[in-house]
């Protein structure tokens, strides 16, 4: 069993919590459309009767995908406790190098989209493109990542700018 | 005209551009120039993105011939026999031939469209509800070839979609569902705004992560007067090529299949055929680059005419498109050709100049192309969410969009990891609220469960319509074995 493999297992779970976050959404909606509001399921005029076939399409597909999941990580422990798998260890599940590069790219994504109402596009977008430049340039030496970027940066945002404003009338942020 | 065809070129320079670059998708690219024109007049629009598409579809052959990776899926076929001749050294005659054959394939794709358009959309005029609901679940079963392998866990994304596309007030009704009762959910979620983050900041993820720095290319640049058509070799090979153009507009025609399919089809049936080509197949046969790119652009007709006159999108392209064409207010489908007849006969309009345009903005900037190849991946990455950013917010002037949109990228990133397809999700989003009101006003009209059911089989259309998403259905499992 191979690294990639292990991290499909991390994406995998992830994946089924999401799935299951939605079903447990539509089942507290429908439930709560059917007892509190009183709204029938079945009948040929009811809001509900197109969800609940969505609803009812989505958590049989999951028993399968989920159980068909569980027997493919009880095998991988299964793995793991055989002689082979010693170098392997259960921390390798977790693709830490790329979740680390997601949660960071996310942090400063979220910090731009803070920041955009107040520094508007110009200022919020080029300090945005600056910053990913610089962390994602890692071929480079730091002064040559910095003075690219910057490059990169002073050219690039301008041009969008005009392109999207100034030719194209799009409101920009 | 002239303003609108200049709209058009300008269209087909962005879609060559991405549709070169591996990595970026012709759907992502669709996505993206989508963003652009939300407040274009809906004309301009039209001929910006048909230009982009066709552009796009084209890109993809560059890489395919130059580095050996196709740019789209469509050019997959190309690398078979474009590749070994670019290694002897004919990477321009390669390229030439994928050029002109992309031409003649998109040219037979528009007349084929153009006849087959009016007759389908004649006969669509007497669809009613029932026979509307079969066609969107049609459109679904798109998911089958979408889900490459693993058809749960593309229904279970399509669905997924559809759940995305319920959110906000019943069409029907007006009853606020899945709010959550929070504020921002209530006008419900855009699906461009879903689209461009599933196609085009989960593939910033997907580069984020990737190990690959860039592509080395070994070749200086073309000779542009070597890219004009030899007809010299091309009178030297045998004229079963042309086969090609209606294999890609049938295989186009069909829902679910499209010209990554068309291509692979039509080069496998040439190398069957032709017993004696210019040189074995996947060696460098002139013909091996000449079958996949008339196929896959006369694929583009074949898919115009089932996404224009039926409302059903051939592949996720075309689903982009098909939102595309609802945001700016033309509905494709049955009564198409007879509220919109005006905009059919432009569209096809703007495809001729779309193909015209990619073939000499083919040749003339190829080089340019090839050096894009070289962008640093820094660079991309940093670009890609601009673009994504303006995008998303451009729609509705709302910054909850650009979290959407941030949102969506994460889902389609884990999801595409996981190994669950993410255009299913968008088929869904596009397609579900169309499905859910056909569903219900017929089961309305019909007045009870079972004579819904019963309705499906007693109508003469929706009968055979029925028949027809059935043959599809075995055609694409097939088609998908062959490509396989």
């Amino acid at each position: 069993m191979n690294d990639n493999q292990e991290n499909k297992i991390f994406y995998r779970v992830i994946s089924l919590l999401f799935v299951a976050l939605v079903i447990i959404v539509i089942y507290f909606d429908l439930s709560r459309k059917y007892f509190q509001q009183g709204i029938k399921l079945f009948t040929i005029d009811s809001p509900l009767v197109f969800p609940f076939l969505v609803f009812f399409t989505l958590i049989i597909n999951f028993i399968f995908e989920l159980k068909n999941e569980i027997k493919k990580i009880l095998k991988y422990f299964s793995f793991l406790k055989t002689n082979d798998a010693i170098q392997h260890s259960t921390q390798s599940i977790i693709p830490s190098k790329e979740l680390m590069d997601i949660i960071v790219f996310t942090i400063i994504s979220l910090i731009y989209v803070y920041i955009l109402p107040i520094f508007h596009f110009i200022i919020a977008t080029s300090l945005y493109m600056f910053c990913i430049m610089v962390i994602e340039n890692k071929s480079d030496r730091f002064i040559t990542q910095l003075t690219k970027s910057v490059l990169a940066t002073v050219i690039t945002i301008p041009l969008i700018y005009y392109i999207f404003y100034g030719i194209f009338e799009v409101i920009l942020p | 005209m002239v303003i609108l065809l200049l709209y058009n070129l300008i269209g087909v320079i962005v879609g060559l551009v991405m549709g070169a670059m591996p990595g970026l998708t012709v759907t992502m690219t669709a996505a993206l120039v989508v963003s652009l024109t939300f407040g274009w007049h809906m004309v301009e629009a039209l001929s910006f993105i048909i230009g982009a598409f066709c552009g796009g579809v084209l890109g993809g052959a560059i890489s395919a011939i130059t580095i050996n990776i196709p740019g789209t899926a469509a050019a997959v076929a190309t690398t078979f026999d474009g590749f070994p001749l670019k290694q002897k050294g004919e990477a321009d005659t390669a390229l030439g031939f994928a050029l002109f054959s992309s031409l003649v394939g998109g040219l037979f794709g528009v007349l084929f469209f153009v006849i087959l358009g009016p007759i389908i959309g004649a006969y669509a005029l007497h669809f009613g509800a029932q026979e509307y609901f079969i066609l969107t679940v049609w459109g679904l079963t798109l998911v089958a070839v979408l889900s490459k392998g693993n058809f749960r866990k593309g229904l279970i994304s399509a669905v997924i979609g559809i759940f995305i596309g319920m959110i906000g007030m019943d069409p029907i009704t007006g009853l606020m569902r899945f709010t959550m009762n929070i504020p921002i959910f209530s006008g419900g979620i855009h699906y461009v705004v879903a689209m461009i983050g599933l196609f085009g900041m989960k593939e910033v993820f997907v580069q984020l992560t990737s190990r690959k720095t860039g592509f080395k290319l070994d070749i200086e640049g073309y000779k542009i007067t070597k890219l004009l058509p030899r007809f010299d070799l091309l009178k030297k090979l045998n004229i079963r090529w042309l086969i090609s153009a209606p294999i890609g507009a049938i295989i186009g025609l069909l829902p679910g299949t499209g010209g990554d399919v068309g291509a692979l089809v039509s080069y496998g049936f040439l190398k069957n055929v032709i017993k004696k080509p210019s040189r074995p197949f996947g060696e460098g046969a002139y013909e091996g680059v000449i079958a996949p790119e008339v196929a896959n652009k006369a694929a583009v007709g074949g898919a115009l005419t089932t996404m224009l006159t039926l409302g059903i999108p051939g592949d996720s392209v075309t689903a982009v498109i098909l939102g595309a064409f609802y945001l700016h207010g033309l509905l494709p489908g049955p009564t198409f050709m007879l509220t919109e007849k005006s905009y059919f006969y432009l569209i096809t309009i703007f495809v001729i100049a779309g193909m015209i345009f990619s073939y000499f903005i083919g040749i003339i900037g190829s080089n340019a192309m090839i050096k894009m190849l070289n962008l640093p991946k820094w660079y991309l990455i940093a670009f890609i969410p601009v673009l994504c950013i303006v995008g998303s917010f451009a729609l509705q002037n709302k910054l909850t969009d650009v979290l959407f949109m941030f949102i969506f990228g994460l889902i389609g990133y884990f999801f595409e990891k996981s190994g669950y397809p993410v255009s299913p999700m968008i088929l869904g989003i596009i397609l579900g609220p169309m499905v859910e009101i056909n569903f219900r006003q017929a089961l309305i009209i019909t007045g009870s469960f079972p004579s819904l059911i019963l309705s499906f089989f007693t109508r003469p259309i929706s009968l055979i319509l029925i028949i027809l998403v059935i043959i599809s259905f075995i055609l694409q499992s097939k088609m998908e074995q062959f490509e396989k």
